[in-house]
């Protein structure tokens, strides 16, 4: 029986770098050639490495990095500082550094431009080198610095066809770094349209750091999510922070099942607890202890053997234990346990994709994740974030933790329900700019009143999802032991 | 040819015993993953017994050796002369400029008419009546070579072996996706060939 032209399926490689695969869908096509291109210090070369290292000590699969500016010492030098870096993968040639120059010996390449003649010889050298180490993956850094040696783009356009075919039919996975220019485009112009795939990186300055992005672009034959995603380079190499897609299983939330606030009045007035998998605003002015709401939420489920989450905007973790402690809440305790996980993010910088994905990753990494304070959500508002991003992470966010089964309380300062002027009870309550109430399931308002000169916290539940729940305004006090529900406002 | 299967904690103990029939030519096969720690080894017992030779290396620079050697409580001296094809084309040395005793650098592991000529007479003012010329490896130099440049130059090693007394050829083939068979070096007929495993 004749061979099929074209294999009916392709065969996916996973690239190894946290993140990159769930942009792909999987990783990259086997024996496909994919441009990797940026301005100088995006990280094209963090990446190319991490993908050889990764390959091969993950994957057994052996690659080459042919180098056609940097000495090999140098780019080994960089490399070794990178949590990614492999020794034995070095010395057992899983991942092979070779100088170009070095590999077409004798020619003189520094030297001259180079003609049909010298561009046989160069993807000859690279395939005898690829059929010797049996590398399943290369990376060629770097493309554009290699053509400009060219005597022109149409022997451009001939070497990058013959190199990628040759790695193509050898299954060998090309990986061409090269830069781009001020329009955002390839250098030569024919890069881009004789690959397979095309990734782009680049990066602006945020206030703090530099905010890098990655957008894949073009890439044949399989799926991939588009548009930009964020990532950073680490001491450990690249983690790209995917978009999270929108969960469609099913939600686990079940109003028949409840949780303890870690306050038994307050539990009474949710009819029970708070319902499982669902999502309680805690709106306030500052002062009026919703993080300490939130405290007592997470200790009755550390109490109980669960595993939660603390995430923080506004204060270090350090910070959030010594004030904790002052309640008598021994969170240090569950921190090293392990139960108990910190999840924090600059001040500065905030980016809401890597957000979610440092809480999907936290909740991740412990399954039986029951809990999760938000302190809080107003943090992320307040920032130089579009309003309509932030509720677009707070769907997202929402969609997880319904599908995980995950109880959330979600701090909001909400400044507008500080009143102090009779006749008038209370400050509005309408919803924010954020349409917060229509996302969350739960919402307890906790205010300020003065009554008698006195300053008095009330609190009120506004919202429960399909589930009945006590209307009074109830006192509350705040001391040493936390919150201390005290009994339905004196009028 | 004598053909040992042998284990990698029997190196030294199976070398001292090839040695004493004074064999041309020793082919080492070992797993790529093996082949620095043990040229290491056999290296530093070649020294112990009282060897000196010429080391061509195209996988590890000659600083990488003599710092594995000296960890090993070796004394390196004047017993070595390696000719170190790989620093120059790594950037770590530059030729002519870079001196380091008891090291010849060579442009790259392409130069293999430099290599012979440094390694023959580097191996004719070695005075002592125990010799070697230790390839390292086969594999190494074929990443850089057409395979027939490859088999003229270990012939031409091996001649140098077959025709100098007291001289011992020892040749690393590490097992990797491409190497030549012994069989196919015409002149290559070694006196005994080690295969390690673990």
């Amino acid at each position: 029986m004749k061979k099929p032209l074209v294999e009916e399926k392709l065969q996916i490689q996973p690239m190894g770098i946290p993140g990159l695969d769930s942009v792909l869908n999987g990783g990259l096509v086997e024996g496909s050639s994919v441009i990797l291109s940026g301005q100088p210090g995006t990280g094209k070369t963090v990446i190319g490495l991490q993908w050889l290292f990764t390959g091969y000590t993950k994957f057994k699969e052996p690659g080459v990095y042919i180098s056609t500016t940097e000495p090999i010492a140098s780019a080994i030098k960089n490399t070794r500082t990178l949590g990614f870096y492999s020794q034995s993968a070095v010395d057992e040639a899983g991942v092979y550094f070779s100088d170009l120059e070095i590999l077409v010996k004798g020619r003189n390449l520094e030297e001259k431009k180079l003609d049909s003649k010298d561009i046989n010889a160069v993807v000859q050298a690279i395939t005898n080198l690829v059929d010797k180490l049996g590398s399943k993956r290369v990376v060629f850094d770097n493309i554009t610095g290699f053509l400009y040696r060219l005597t022109d783009v149409a022997t451009a356009r001939v070497f990058l066809s013959r190199l990628i075919r040759a790695m193509s039919i050898r299954n060998a996975t090309l990986l061409l770094i090269a830069e781009r220019n001020n329009q955002g485009l390839s250098v030569f112009g024919v890069e881009d349209s004789v690959a397979d795939g095309i990734i782009v990186l680049n990066y602006t300055l945020g206030e703090q750091s530099m905010i890098r992005r990655l957008n894949v672009e073009k890439m044949r034959g399989v799926s991939y999510r588009s548009g930009q995603v964020i990532f950073d380079i680490t001491g450990d190499g690249v983690i790209i922070y995917p978009k999270i897609p929108s969960y469609s299983s099913t939600f686990k939330t079940d109003i028949t099942e409840r949780l303890s606030s870690g306050l038994p009045a307050l539990d009474k007035m949710l009819g029970g607890g708070v319902p499982y998998g669902h999502l309680m605003l805690i709106s306030g002015n500052t002062g009026t202890g919703k993080t300490t709401f939130g405290l007592h939420f997470l200790m009755d489920g550390l109490l109980k053997g669960e595993d939660v989450i603390y995430l923080t905007m506004e204060e270090p973790p350090e910070q959030i234990v010594k004030t904790a402690a002052e309640y008598g809440f021994d969170l240090e305790k569950f921190k090293k346990s392990g139960q108990l996980a910190f999840v924090s993010e600059s001040l500065l910088d905030t980016n809401l994709d890597k957000l979610l994905y440092k809480i999907v990753n936290a909740a991740k990494n412990k399954p039986d994740t029951k809990r999760i304070l938000i302190d809080s959500i107003s943090s992320i508002e307040s920032r130089k974030i579009p309003l309509e991003l932030v509720r677009e992470f707070l769907v997202q966010l929402n969609f997880f933790l319904k599908s995980e089964g995950i109880t959330a309380y979600v701090n909001h300062l909400e400044p507008s329900l500080f009143v102090s002027v009779p006749p008038q009870t209370f400050g509005p309550t309408s919803a924010t700019a954020l349409r917060l109430s229509s996302l969350v399931d739960g919402v307890i308002l906790a205010r300020y009143i003065e009554r008698e000169k006195k300053i008095i916290n009330v609190l009120n539940i506004l919202k429960l999802r399909g589930s009945w729940h006590e209307k009074e305004i109830i006192e509350y006090e705040i001391n040493k032991k936390g919150i201390s529900i005290t009994g339905p406002l004196n009028k | 040819m004598l053909q040992k299967a042998i284990k990698k904690k029997e190196i030294e103990s199976e070398l001292q015993k090839a040695l004493v029939q004074n064999p041309r030519i020793i082919t080492i096969k070992a797993a790529l993953r093996d082949d620095f720690e043990i040229t290491s080894r056999v290296l530093s017992e070649l020294i112990s017994m009282g060897y000196k030779g010429v080391l061509l290396s195209a996988f590890k620079s000659a600083t990488e050796f003599m710092q594995q050697i000296k960890d090993r409580g070796i004394h390196w001296a004047d017993n070595i002369m390696v000719i170190d094809a790989i620093s120059v084309s790594y950037g770590v040395a530059e030729k002519g400029v870079t001196n380091i005793n008891g090291v010849d650098f060579v442009e790259g592991p392409f130069s293999l008419d430099d290599i012979y000529k440094c390694a023959t007479e580097a191996i004719n003012n070695i005075k002592s009546e125990k010799k070697f010329l230790f390839v390292d490896s086969v594999m190494a130099f074929l990443l850089y070579n057409e395979e027939k440049r490859i088999t003229d130059f270990l012939s031409k090693l091996m001649n140098l072996g077959e025709k100098m007394d007291g001289l011992s050829v020892l040749i690393t083939q590490p097992e990797s996706a491409y190497v030549i068979p012994v069989e196919k070096i015409k002149t290559l007929n070694p006196s005994i060939e080690f295969s390690i495993a673990d």
